[in-house]
Parts: C-alpha cells; sequence; structure tokens
C-alpha cells in the first residue's frame, strides 16, 4: 500500500496548534528546546537512512541511540521513552513482540506497517 | 480524485477536487503505507489520526495508533520530508510517548463489517439468489449491518475465503444487534427458567411444546453468549454475575474476533461503548 499526502480535516486544528507552539517555543528563544525524551531507533545498521532519523531526531529530543532492527529485543527496547522501528530494505525484519510489550513506538513506512501485521495490530499492511 | 479511488463505493463522499497537506517529497507518486481505515473502531485501545492519499482506495490511515504502537505511514526519512511533515513526525514520537503501558487489547482475528460492502464479500448462498440484483442484496446487508458476522475459509496455503453473514440466529431471537451491551442482557435473560412450565392452566401437550422451545431458545442464547464473549458459564447467574461486575468496561471489536471485551483496570475506557464514533465512512 502506498500513501502519499493529505491531513484529514477533523484531525487538522490538533495536530496545528501543537505544530505552532512548536514553532513559537523555537522562534521565541532562538534554539528549540529539546524534549525530554529517550529514544531508540532500531533500523538499517550504519545505513544513511539510520543517520538521517537520529540526526533529526537528536536535534529535538534528549537523546537517542540506534541499533539494528533485526536483533532488537523487548529488554533493550524497555530501557528508552519511545522505540522507533524503521527499515529501507526490500524485505525488512519483522520484530514479533510478545503481548506484554509495552513500550512506546513507532513503525515507519511499508516496514513498519509490516511490523504491524506480523505483530496482528490495527496498524497493519493494507 | 484519485481515479483509482473512483473503483471503490467509498469514493461516493467524495469531491472531485479536495486539499491535502503535503508530508513529504519523495519523487514517487507514492512511498510508504496505509492501513485499513475500517480497523479502527473508535474503542478503548485505538485512534485513526491521519487519512492518506494511497493508490488503493479512501480513507485508508496514514496515522493510526493501536495501543503503544503508532504507525508513521510515510515512507521518506526526514530529509525528504516538509518542514510540517518533520513536525509532525516529532509530534508523533511526544504523542505516543503518553502510552507507556498501553497495550493493544484486541488483536487481529476477522475484519471490520464494512469491509463486507468494501469487498462485496456476501454470502455465496445469499449472492446467488440476488443475481442481477445486486443493489437488492447491497441494501439487505446494509439494513442488517448490525447482525453482520465474519467467516473465513482457508483454501489453500496462501489463500483463504471470507465473507460476512447475517447472524440468523440472534435474529430469529428476536435480537437486533451482536454488538451492543443489551444484547447480552437479552441473551441473559434468555437463560431464565421457563415461566410456562409452572403454569397449570396449560394443557400437558401444551407446556411440552413450550418447555422445548424455551430449551432450544436457552441453549441457542447460551451458545451465542459464548460465540460473543469467548466465555462458557455454566448457569444464568454466572453470566449475569459477570455482566454486573464488567458492564461499565467492556467494548465490542470486530477486528479482535466480533466480540466483547473487558478494559482491564487501570486501562483508560475511552468512549462509551455504543457511543464510539464510527469509522469516516459507512455504506450508503
Amino acid at each position: 500500500m502506498r500513501v502519499v499526502d493529505m491531513l484529514h480535516k477533523s484531525t487538522f486544528g490538533i495536530v496545528a496548534v501543537a505544530i505552532i507552539r512548536l514553532a513559537a517555543a523555537g522562534a521565541s528563544q532562538g534554539a528549540t528546546p529539546k524534549v525530554d525524551l529517550n529514544i531508540l531507533y532500531a533500523g538499517t545498521p550504519a545505513g544513511p537512512r539510520t543517520a538521517d532519523f537520529a540526526a533529526f531526531l537528536a536535534r529535538h529530543l534528549a537523546s537517542v541511540e540506534t541499533t539494528d532492527l533485526a536483533t532488537l529485543t523487548e529488554e533493550h527496547a524497555s530501557r528508552f521513552d519511545v522505540v522507533v522501528l524503521d527499515h529501507d530494505a526490500r524485505r525488512p525484519p519483522r520484530p514479533k513482540f510478545s503481548d506484554g510489550y509495552k513500550v512506546p513506538t513507532v513503525t515507519v513506512g511499508a516496514a513498519g506497517a509490516h511490523i504491524g501485521s506480523t505483530n496482528r495490530l490495527k496498524t497493519g499492511y493494507l | 480524485m484519485p481515479e483509482n479511488y473512483k473503483r471503490h463505493p467509498e469514493a461516493g463522499e467524495l469531491p472531485e477536487m479536495t486539499d491535502v497537506w503535503l508530508v513529504q517529497n519523495s519523487g514517487q507518486k507514492y512511498s510508504g503505507a496505509v492501513s485499513m481505515a475500517y480497523n479502527f473502531e473508535g474503542g478503548p485501545d485505538d485512534e485513526s489520526l491521519v487519512v492518506g492519499c494511497n493508490g488503493k482506495s479512501y480513507p485508508h490511515t496514514a496515522i493510526g495508533r493501536h495501543g503503544n504502537f503508532l504507525q508513521w505511514g510515510y515512507g521518506e526519512p526526514p530529509a525528504q520530508m516538509t518542514a510540517d511533515g518533520r513536525k509532525l513526525f516529532l509530534n508523533c514520537v511526544c504523542y505516543i510517548s503518553k502510552f507507556a503501558g498501553r497495550r493493544p487489547l484486541a488483536r487481529n482475528q476477522a475484519m471490520n463489517r464494512r469491509c463486507a460492502f468494501h469487498y462485496r464479500a456476501f454470502p455465496t448462498k445469499i449472492a446467488k439468489k440476488y443475481k442481477g440484483r445486486e443493489e437488492e442484496l447491497y441494501q439487505l446487508h446494509k439494513d442488517n449491518i448490525e447482525l453482520l458476522r465474519y467467516e473465513q475459509k482457508q483454501l489453500s496455503v496462501n489463500t483463504f475465503e471470507f465473507m460476512f453473514p447475517i447472524d440468523a440466529e440472534l435474529k430469529d431471537l428476536g435480537i437486533e444487534s451482536n454488538r451492543r451491551i443489551s444484547t447480552l442482557e437479552q441473551l441473559t435473560a434468555l437463560l431464565a427458567p421457563n415461566p410456562a412450565a409452572s403454569q397449570s392452566d396449560l394443557s400437558f401437550l401444551a407446556r411440552l411444546k413450550a418447555n422445548r422451545r424455551h430449551r432450544n431458545r436457552a441453549q441457542t442464547a447460551r451458545r451465542l453468549l459464548t460465540r460473543y464473549t469467548g466465555l462458557d458459564f455454566e448457569s444464568r447467574q454466572q453470566w449475569r454475575q459477570w455482566l454486573e461486575e464488567h458492564r461499565g468496561r467492556l467494548f465490542f471489536s470486530d477486528f479482535g474476533g466480533y466480540k466483547f471485551y473487558v478494559i482491564p483496570e487501570g486501562y483508560p475506557a475511552g468512549p462509551a461503548p455504543e457511543a464510539a464514533k464510527e469509522p469516516f465512512w459507512f455504506p450508503r
């Protein structure tokens, strides 16, 4: 399944307010204050995509660690506030989490949707 | 409107032209993935946050949450996102951080009943009966949407057949829906002792017939209670007790197998089960 762009009008108000606040905080203080979240980015080891996400997240969030999605463990994930799961291979790894896995997790793109399917989530691949 | 949208009934809701908001500059027509819109049922563990323009149909989900998982469907890294797209991604990271401990409650076991209309997946026997009268077939299922179930038959290792029959047993009992709390109450009431058994003014044969009818209805009711809860209590009292104990924390999920689930203690209940917001599209 492929997607480009659309923002549903019923959610735009909420998101727009959040974006404006984030932008206003940066404008008033010069440097945007970092959000106090410790992030684990699990993706393609040492790839340019990983570097891009890591650099971007590190500019805005307290700390970012990267790891290989293929070898990610729940124990490692549990040490962070948010885990980002991403990959750019044609057949990306699809980690299976236990029913008790409770770490806030962002899954990205087609790889993320496949992870959703593997874990029988509503966010799975259409 | 994308041409691919026009092949599906949901396109009837859309104008020919609409505003869109750009999240990424991918250099391709599409980059990423969407999730089935109808998976998101407005229950305590899910949210469809953003609809994504995609290569299949409207109104599938580009950004959605299930429990502690948030799917960002856009495929490009930050360097290819727009400035607002990057801010939206950060918002999503911050947003999901609030859901520590909120695991998904209902895992995938079935397709939402709206898929019956999206895929026109009606039972073969009924479809044959209405051959040439497809609009009547569609209307029949729309009129009975509250009673639709899901059945799946494995045809081979990688293929299966699915359809959405109307629950005739519930209908025969005079119950209008399979997903309201009142359904459980009505079914539990049918487990009560037969009042005709003690009516001395009835003839023996009349009492026998009434008893048999009541017994059949009670057996059906018990089977339906198990079908829609996954539980199997011996007595009416046990069913009543369970219902009283959990009434305020029940929600129904098509996606989770057309069953009622109990929201665990400490897990935010979300909207009232029968007031949950319907997904974006409803068959017309």
